[in-house]
């Protein structure tokens, strides 16, 4: 291969990538949700919250359950302690830095269990309407009249206290938010005129919902994702402060909080980074949020 | 609006048939035998009889459905695992408290919420309008319980305006209770205050745009008359039906709430419940939790047949 062949085929490469890049900015939702410029600096951060979890071991300046006395009740910016230092002397930066870990894993598995509750039924009430519709909607009806907080509390009650159980419980209570929001979708889309010619043509059902239904409800299936993640991320927190999440010595911004409301008198900013760790997040989800909604929002 | 308030009352009777069905599950969500496992490691084997007998485990699961559905029903919501309280004597005691909370964190959002609302729809588009959004916001992305930490420091710690933690009955002393009161509720109330504001806001935008608000100023209403009859009134379904919804949720966050002010609601007893997996007192909870939320909304739609007199028909 000649210098000049590969410096044209490097070229195309380059323009091709231009092009996905043009194709994506000027899609109407895509383009429409990336000239907001708030909604896509809090996926900027959502984005680092990631890579600081992938990467938290990494990251951490100290081991996160090292103890050291001396150091116990440390303020923020003294030597060695960025960000203080809790009643045992652990470093406060390297414990939000793993306890991001736990907050993102535990609200992607209560994500992932109210996906996995809520679409499927969603789908089948929306295609299929009838007695179908009226038993799902009855049922997500009563799950939603309950007050999530004492329901994941009463789940726990049954299953026992941990992390993982009070996702699988939260992921529960936010599945009819789900199963809502996905047949409205469908219910809209199902009588569209590309979805009757399907039909006619004699397309399998399983297919239609598959390749017709399914992407069209994923706007809005993406504005809920946000939403919901913010509600069970500031759940988990909760249910770790009082105990019923993250077990010790194992961090989580919720258990830090309850830790550090102990010793209120003595070091309050333990009781202030967690809780602006916790409110971080949950605003840029829900900027996000609002900002995939404008951007579904046709016309504006 | 008889016929309203009929229809309404028979709605209930599905969605608690299946709150009753989820509660009862509960004891069937225990993992291994329930008897033993709920009994602890350390229970005798009389103790585990005794919970197997207080459950019924002993008998069919649709006998025992039954049996406990039909004892629910007459307010009987068995006994507890470990002292022994009827569960309802036992929430009864605590319920006036989550309540008053509750109640409270309510009037908060109204004080703050309304006027915020109200304000934002008047300078739309505006500062104040964006400023008021932002802050509801904010308001919507900070959990209660930090609140309710934040406050206690700067209000209770720092300046010794205000009781951090505890509770005193109203009957006992009025001005303390309402001392105790101030900073929980405003720590629960921040959310549906935020919620309403943007709720009022949208719904308000919607109504001030219509010919029939023009035709009032122009027959020469007074300001606030046009703002009180015309536009409030016919915006008020949303934000209302936005603070029903919020009355689960302020339920629900009072757990907490109550648990950071260290005030001995619901919240406190569930968390006990919990901790030694009482299951009756905890589906006792769970049932009377979704009464409590079902009267709540029973309450605001039949508000929609006061605000708007076309659904009275319907």
């Amino acid at each position: 291969m000649t210098v000049d062949q590969a410096d044209r085929i490097e070229r195309e490469i380059a323009e091709s990538r231009v092009g996905v890049w043009r194709r994506f900015r000027e899609q109407p939702f895509t383009g429409r949700f990336l000239r907001n410029r708030t909604a896509v600096c809090a996926l900027g951060y959502l984005v680092l919250l990631v890579l600081v979890a992938v990467f938290a071991p990494w990251i951490a300046p100290h081991d996160p359950d090292a103890q050291n006395l001396g150091d116990a009740f440390a303020d923020p910016f003294s030597a060695g302690h960025l960000l203080g230092a809790d009643n045992l002397g652990r470093d406060v930066l390297s414990r939000l830095i793993v306890a991001d870990r736990v907050a993102l894993s535990a609200t992607a598995l209560a994500l992932g269990v109210a996906l996995l509750v809520g679409v499927p039924p969603g789908l089948v009430a929306g295609y299929f309407g009838g007695w179908v519709d009226r038993v799902v909607m009855r049922i997500s009806d009563a799950v939603q009249s309950l007050p999530p907080l004492i329901i994941a509390i009463a789940l726990i009650g049954a299953l026992g206290p941990g992390l993982r159980n009070s996702m699988l419980a939260l992921g529960f209570i936010f599945a009819p938010n789900f199963i809502r929001i996905v047949r409205a979708a469908v219910l809209e889309v199902r009588e569209e005129t590309f979805v009757e010619a399907s039909r006619s043509i004699g397309t399998p059902t399983l297919r239609i919902m598959v390749f017709r239904i399914i992407p069209n409800t994923l706007p809005p299936i993406l504005v809920q994702i946000s939403l919901v993640a913010g509600f069970s991320l500031i759940a988990e927190a909760g249910l770790s402060l009082l105990g019923l999440g993250v077990q010790p010595p194992s961090a989580s911004w919720g258990s830090m909080l309850g830790d550090g409301y102990n010793f209120l008198f003595q070091q309050p900013w333990l009781v202030v980074f967690p809780g602006v760790a916790i409110a971080l997040a949950v605003l840029a989800l829900n900027i996000v949020g609002d900002g995939l909604r404008d951007a579904i929002g046709r016309g504006r | 609006m008889t016929r309203l308030v009929g229809k309404r009352l028979l709605a209930v009777v599905p969605v608690m048939l299946i709150v009753s069905l989820l509660s009862f599950a509960l004891v069937a969500l225990v993992p291994g035998d329930a008897a033993a496992t709920l009994g602890g490691p350390s229970a005798t084997v009389e103790q585990i009889a005794a919970i197997r007998a207080n459950l019924g485990l002993d008998e069919p699961i649709v006998t025992r459905y039954l049996g406990w559905l039909g004892h629910a029903v007459t307010g009987d919501l068995g006994r507890s695992l470990f002292s022994d309280q009827p569960v309802l004597g036992a929430i009864g005691e605590r319920l006036p408290v989550t309540l008053t909370l509750a109640v409270g964190a309510l009037v908060v959002a109204v004080v703050l919420g309304l006027p915020a609302g109200l304000f934002a729809a008047l300078n739309r588009g505006r500062w104040q309008d964006r400023t008021i959004s932002a802050g509801a916001a904010g308001s919507l992305s900070v959990p209660n319980y930090f609140v309710g930490m934040v406050l206690i420091i700067v209000v209770s710690v720092s300046f010794g305006w205000l009781p951090a933690t505890g509770y005193t009955a109203f009957a006992a002393d009025p001005a303390e209770w309402f001392r105790h009161l101030v900073l929980p509720c405003i720590a629960l109330g921040l959310v549906p205050a935020a919620v309403l504001a943007r709720q009022l806001r949208g719904a308000l935008v919607g109504v001030l745009a219509q010919d029939y608000m023009r035709t009032a100023e122009a027959k020469g209403l007074r300001g606030d008359q046009v703002l009180l009859k015309h536009a409030l009134k016919n915006a008020a379904i949303a934000p209302i039906t936005a603070v029903g919804t919020q009355f689960a949720l302020v339920l629900g966050g009072s757990v907490v709430v109550e648990q950071v002010f260290g005030i001995s609601g619901l919240g406190a007893l569930v968390i006990t419940a919990v901790q030694q997996r009482d299951i009756p007192l905890i589906q006792g909870i769970v049932i009377v939790a979704a009464v409590l939320v079902q009267v709540v909304n029973i309450a605001v739609d039949l508000s929609y047949g006061w605000l708007n007199p076309r659904v009275r028909v319907a």
